[in-house]
């Protein structure tokens, strides 16, 4: 398929070699990706700030950017979100863009979401052997309903097996801005998230959101721990690679 | 006033850094959300429960001028005083006015937020009126001289052992710290209470308009008591606990209990319709009083955003899974109503200037949203109130701080607009972080970015953008 | 129908409370053992006709114990009969003898099997103290006034005819004993209301 690629303020910024895994896996699944250089940011960080004018701004440029794909991938749950559950409260009042976001969001898939309503969770495979933590970030489970597609994928890697609570564990602690805002609150939710991690007995830890992963992985690196940290697309290529994070 | 929501910042800082305040609230919070996934998985149809209960709440706040016109109607009718108190003041002056004009200076309290909300205890204080509490943790609040850290359970932060200390100090009785033993002292000092006040004072959960019903929920049979045994019977509510009908009272049982404590029913539901003895009991009735408190309840009515916040039934649940809530305790909060609904209360009622910062205590997890028994988009209120402080803080001429964090978000937006100045600050960051970086990790940024590499390493800047390495590809393709 | 009346029993029963179910000539004798499980204590009766037909009151008096009678004022000779002064300090004394009773037995209007609730209706609007001050509760309840839900039954109780007739705090759903987790989230029972609650429900 063709496939244009959002690449997320956070990855073209901080975890490039994330995005550029995810390119690289869609391109392994068979399809062609294009990507618009001008489009990055869905303005959610703006918006979570309490920054509305800013927000709709870039909200606004990515709406036009992407006005004339077909399908759009985005490797972060939390965009994702963003688009499909908030566009419509940041652009209230407004119905023009209200229906240009909703439309968008018609187009607009996250990665793991995508990967497995398009068919291609028959086209992973390759070895893992380990026993993988995936932490369900909030607004991937809770806001887009994205609770099994991860899951799915990586048990088609050999040897790959799911530890950690059945049930949705509380948030990271990661929340954006919260992070800093809130740093005692944020660093006890990342405490118990990093004993939950220890206690799982897992070899690795993976997400779909590097918001979570860099919070996880700042907290895991600080407690000595050495549990590579990887997002999703850096697994699914089944290649092994060291992850974007040391 | 006495609420701390000012201070709420370092006070949830000072809470985060207490591990027995995380323990307690944890523990307390982890066993109710677990009683009420149990009774939300045994009851049938518990998902349209919601909606029903959701659809019962939002057909009362959306004609609320009506059924409380109704009501009043209604409840004069029976012969009962309705008052109408704007501010938490008035409420404080109308309910002291009836218990002067009727001489009495002993009061029992039901459990009632409300009027932990106006200041009821206090005001009646300050006018040599004694007002005692008759929820066991709420007489044990008392008894401590501190406020409620949880809306169903106001004594959870502390320990059996804390109580004990309280209880034998001032009831000069020696006890053990065995919750039966100390229950059982409680029990017989308000017993001689309930027997002898002049007047009961109580909350509502509910008001029926077309009956004019109003509707205690309760557990320990004190409310019962409040509203039956002394002559004078007052309830101060707030004007969002009037519902239209009788008929819509099962659809809110159904889930309160159930998402409150993982009851079935709650073990005593009063439906005070009118005043109670009168002719058939052969004693004169009992005078009844209700109280309908604004209190800023008009005006978030009239916000259409924020009205959805008078949906609430004051189940308690949200406060139960949020892990901010779990991890500070309810003092922190330093208002009525505590957690996630009292994170968009506060700043409504209070004013966005009194209580700024809580909104933006939450990560935005969405697990409120996700228990709330008559489905509040909590996430989305606290965002919209962080919006309009952002708005009033950018409003005000002297703000360094604000200044500076709406600098860096519109400086953000500038170096987003082109893969160019992505690149060029990429390098930069790369460059400038250099003497930074330990093991390809950074342990320590300067202020404010401190606040991460507090407890968390920080990744290095890669010195090159996504885009970058996009376009070469594509210009090599 | 025998499900509602197992199903009551065994929410009552979740609920904390002791259930048992008995044909109506065995009313008597149930009650006596339970009275006699507070002994040397006065037994409470609330209005009540399956009370007056269980023949309770002589049968308690037969065993030496001691009774107290509903609240009934305007009864001829009652205290309302005498002037509101003298009708007001009866019901103090009734209050504090009541509040001394060792057991409250109180009839129920309906039984509700999803949730193992009784519904107390107090005509006198008295709240119907009985089933509430003594720290044993005993409720009387008719087998086929048992519905399935709360939904089933308020139409009836949101009623004009019931709403009138119920003034004051005298429509009480009661779901077992009074309990309470305020300390350390440890369940005690019997916090103001009575500590142990009985259904006994009449076939």
């Amino acid at each position: 398929m063709n496939i244009t690629f959002f690449c997320t303020c956070l990855l073209e910024n901080l975890f490039p070699g994330v995005a550029k895994a995810a390119v690289e896996l869609l391109e392994t699944f068979g399809h062609r990706v294009r990507y618009h250089a001008e489009e990055i940011c869905c303005g959610q960080m703006a918006f979570n700030a309490g920054y509305r004018p800013e927000a709709k701004k870039l909200a606004a440029h990515l709406i036009a950017c992407l006005a004339d794909d077909e399908i759009i991938v985005t490797p972060s749950g939390s965009c994702a979100a963003m688009v499909r559950r908030h566009y419509a409260d940041l652009f209230r009042g407004d119905a023009a863009m209200v229906d240009d976001a909703a439309e968008l969001g018609k187009r607009l898939f996250e990665l793991s979401e995508f990967l497995v309503a398009f068919g291609d969770l028959g086209k992973v495979h390759g070895d893992l052997n380990a026993r993988v933590y995936f932490h369900q970030s909030c607004h991937l489970t809770r806001e887009l309903g994205v609770t099994d597609q991860p899951s799915m994928l990586l048990s088609k890697l050999k040897g790959a097996s799911l530890v950690g609570p059945e049930r949705q564990a509380p948030c990271c602690g990661f929340g954006g801005a919260f992070s800093v805002k809130f740093p005692e609150i944020s660093s006890v939710l990342l405490g118990d998230k990093a004993a939950e991690i220890a206690l799982s007995g897992a070899d690795l830890v993976a997400a779909c959101d590097m918001g979570c992963l860099m919070h996880i992985w700042g907290g895991l690196r600080r407690r000595g721990s050495t549990v590579p940290v990887y997002h999703l697309a850096e697994i699914l290529t089944g290649r092994g690679e060291a992850p974007s994070l040391p | 006033m006495r609420f701390t929501t000012a201070a709420f910042a370092s006070a949830a800082r000072k809470a985060a850094r207490d591990p027995r305040i995380r323990e307690v609230f944890t523990r307390a919070g982890t066993r109710l959300i677990e009683n009420r996934d149990a009774a939300y998985a045994e009851a049938p149809g518990m998902d349209l429960a919601r909606d029903a209960a959701r659809e019962v709440r939002q057909k009362g706040i959306d004609d609320l001028q009506r059924w409380i016109s109704v009501l009043e109607d209604r409840l004069t009718d029976q012969g009962a005083k309705v008052h109408h108190a704007v501010t938490a003041r008035d409420a404080c002056h109308i309910i002291a006015g009836i218990l002067n004009r009727a001489g009495i200076r002993d009061v029992i309290k039901g459990k009632s937020m409300a009027t932990e909300e106006v200041g009821l205890n206090e005001f009646l204080q300050s006018q040599g009126i004694d007002a005692v509490e008759t929820d066991l943790g709420e007489y044990i609040v008392q008894l401590a001289g501190s406020a409620p850290s949880h809306i169903v359970g106001p004594a959870f932060h502390m320990t059996r052992a804390d109580v004990r200390a309280i209880m034998e100090r001032r009831l000069g009785e020696r006890l053990s710290d065995d919750p039966e033993d100390l229950t059982r002292a409680a029990r017989t000092v308000l017993r001689g209470k309930f027997l002898s006040a002049g007047a009961g004072i109580t909350g509502a959960n509910f008001i029926a308009a077309d009956t004019g019903t109003i509707v205690l929920v309760e557990n320990e049979g004190n409310a019962r008591m409040t509203a039956t045994l002394p002559r004078v019977h007052i309830v101060l509510a707030g004007i969002d606990k009037v519902i239209p009908s009788f008929s819509d009272i099962p659809t809110l049982l159904r889930v309160l209990s159930r998402s409150a404590t993982g009851q079935g029913m709650p073990v005593y539901v009063s439906f005070v319709t009118g005043p109670g003895r009168g002719p058939l009991s052969g004693l004169p009735p009992k005078d009844l009083h209700v109280v309908l408190l604004d209190n800023g309840r008009s005006r978030i009515l009239a916000d259409p955003v924020f009205r959805e916040v008078l949906l609430c039934i004051r189940c308690g649940s949200c406060l139960n899974i949020c892990p901010v809530y779990r991890t500070i305790g309810g003092h922190a909060y330093g208002f009525a109503y505590q957690g996630p609904i009292g994170s968009v209360l506060a700043p409504l009622i209070l004013g966005l200037e009194s209580a700024a910062a809580l909104p933006f205590a939450s990560s935005l997890c969405g697990a409120c949203r996700e228990v709330c028994p008559v489905r509040i988009d909590l996430p989305r209120l606290l965002v919209e109130l962080r919006s309009r402080v952002v708005e009033k803080k950018s409003k005000r001429r002297f703000d360094p701080a604000g200044a500076v964090e709406a600098g860096l978000i519109r400086a953000a937006g500038w170096l987003m607009e082109t893969s160019s100045r992505r690149g060029r600050f990429s390098r930069l960051a790369r460059a400038v972080s250099r003497p930074l970086v330990r093991d390809g990790r950074i342990r320590r940024l300067p202020y404010p970015l401190s606040k991460w590499t507090r407890s968390r390493d920080f990744p290095r800047p890669p010195g090159r953008t996504f885009s970058a390495w996009w376009e070469k590809r594509d210009r090599h393709a | 129908m025998p499900e509602r009346l197992d199903s009551m029993l065994a929410s009552w029963e979740r609920a904390g409370g002791r259930g048992i179910a008995t044909p109506v000539d065995g009313l008597g004798p149930i009650l006596t053992t339970l009275a006699g499980e507070a002994p040397g204590q006065t037994v409470a009766l609330g209005e009540s006709t399956l009370l007056r037909r269980s023949g309770i009151e002589d049968l308690l008096a037969g065993r030496g114990m001691r009774v107290l009678p509903p609240f009934r004022p305007i009864a001829a000779g009652g205290p309302a009969a005498r002037g509101a002064d003298a009708a007001h300090s009866e019901w103090k004394a009734y209050v504090e003898t009541l509040a001394g009773a060792g057991i409250g037995i109180t009839e129920a209007l309906y039984g509700i099997a999803e949730t193992g609730t009784v519904v107390l209706f107090d005509r006198l609007g008295l709240g119907d103290p009985v089933s509430l001050l003594p720290p044993v509760h005993v409720a009387l309840l008719q087998v086929d006034r048992i519905v399935d839900r709360f939904e089933d039954l308020a139409p009836v109780l949101g009623s004009e005819k019931h709403v009138t007739l119920s003034p004051g705090n005298s429509m009480v759903l009661v779901t077992g004993p009074s309990r309470t987790a305020d300390i350390e989230q440890v369940l005690v029972l019997g916090v103001h209301g009575p500590r142990v609650a009985h259904l006994v429900i009449v076939t």
